[in-house]
């Protein structure tokens, strides 16, 4: 471990650093955060940005599920009163030389991500159809449908795989058909509020959505109004569910 | 994990599920593979995850879910018939039997033998599953 770091505030210990992510230097972190290995995480400034890390503790279990929660624990608290990039969980740098040298050496373009993220935050958006209601809608559409749920009661999965996928088919399509529009008159409904936005493909069949919003800090509590009354709208439809303010993961750039 | 808890702030009581802190699910999907990186110093175990991101990111289209989907059909089917008594049902599931009535009569005791007891716990384990 290199000690040879005179300035500031570095390391007394010369431990491995972990790094939740980056701030603006001058930023208060909030009280009472609780780091990766149950570490307390503070500051290191340079010039213009300041890298908010643990000091890792030596030989430490590092790299459980706790630590992940952690990691986005201590980040969405930070987002919650300033802006911070998040960085990849996991990121250890071995000295506050390497940290400087490797992450704020050039800091114009950490500034420029820092400066069109200022004043957003991040919510992520997770709306699911309620399937013993919209099941039932999708059944109604379709008479065979009916008849290929009568035709699998009370059989086992053996017995009647092949109606039974024929079937469970069709429900995904059903819920294919009913997503487009459902998803995109929420978008509209949110769209007064969201500087930008970024859908999670992939999801289960009966999602209708699920995306990562960015919503400036004086639009929050209408984004919120706005998404319960969008809630209140789509019940029992839909069940909605929302995390945030969290740190802006998918607008740093650097994800999948 | 306890530090966010001071700011996930008020739960409104509504019709929005806000969970006063994301959950390792929630992290895992969100989180896991984004942020910015410096590739060589990018260092993570991760005992367990890898597990539960699989689990999370199963894509749709398969067979697995299509069964799944039927299955979830045929539970809204039991359901509905819950408040229906025995003759009922017996009468449906002769009715559908396109076996013919040896079948559906087959049928119909072992619905009548086993109320529906073997038909919801084969429900679960199709729910536990997936």
């Amino acid at each position: 471990m290199r000690t040879d770091h005179p300035d500031q505030g570095e390391s007394p210990t010369g431990a491995e650093l972990y790094l939740y992510g980056v701030v603006r230097a001058g930023t208060q972190l909030p009280e009472g955060l609780v780091g990766v290995v149950a570490t307390i995480p503070h500051l290191l400034e340079d010039d213009e940005l300041a890298a908010v890390v643990s000091e890792l503790p030596e030989d430490a279990d590092f790299g459980t599920p706790q630590d992940l929660v952690a990691h986005s624990a201590v980040l969405d608290t930070i987002a919650a009163v300033t802006t911070v990039l998040p960085m990849r969980f996991g990121t250890v740098l071995p000295s506050w030389q390497d940290l400087r040298e490797e992450v704020l050496a050039e800091p114009a373009g950490l500034t420029d991500v820092l400066s069109q993220l200022d004043g957003a935050v991040q919510y992520t958006v997770r709306v699911q159809y309620d399937q013993d209601v919209v099941l039932p809608e999708i059944l109604r559409e379709d008479p065979r449908l009916i008849g290929l749920q009568q035709a699998i009661a009370g059989t086992t999965e053996d017995e009647t795989r092949t109606e039974r996928i024929a079937l469970g088919e069709a429900v995904v399509a059903g819920f294919d058909s009913l997503r487009g529009p459902d998803a995109q008159e929420l978008l509209q409904t949110l769209d007064p509020f969201v500087r930008d936005l970024a859908v999670h493909e992939g999801g289960q069949a009966d999602d209708v959505l699920d995306v990562a919003l960015l919503v400036g800090r004086p639009e929050t509590d209408r984004f919120e109004e706005a998404l319960e009354a969008a809630a209140k709208r789509d019940h029992p439809r839909m069940r909605y569910k929302l995390l945030g303010p969290q740190a802006p993961y998918d607008f740093v750039g650097g994800g999948q | 994990m306890t530090s966010t808890a001071t700011t996930q702030q008020r739960s409104r009581g509504g019709y929005v599920d806000r969970p006063s802190s994301s959950s390792l699910a929630d992290v895992v999907e969100i989180i896991l593979d984004k942020g910015l990186v410096i590739d060589a110093f990018v260092r993570v175990s991760l005992v367990g995850i890898e597990i539960l991101t699989i689990d999370a990111r199963i894509v749709i289209a398969s067979v697995d879910t299509y069964l799944r989907f039927a299955e979830a059909t045929n539970r809204l089917d039991l359901e509905q018939k819950g408040g229906k008594d025995l003759t009922e049902v017996i009468g449906a599931t002769q009715e559908q039997g396109a076996k013919g009535k040896v079948g559906g009569a087959l049928e119909g005791a072992k619905a009548a033998l086993s109320p529906d007891d073997d038909e919801k716990s084969s429900t679960k384990a199709e729910a536990s599953k997936s």
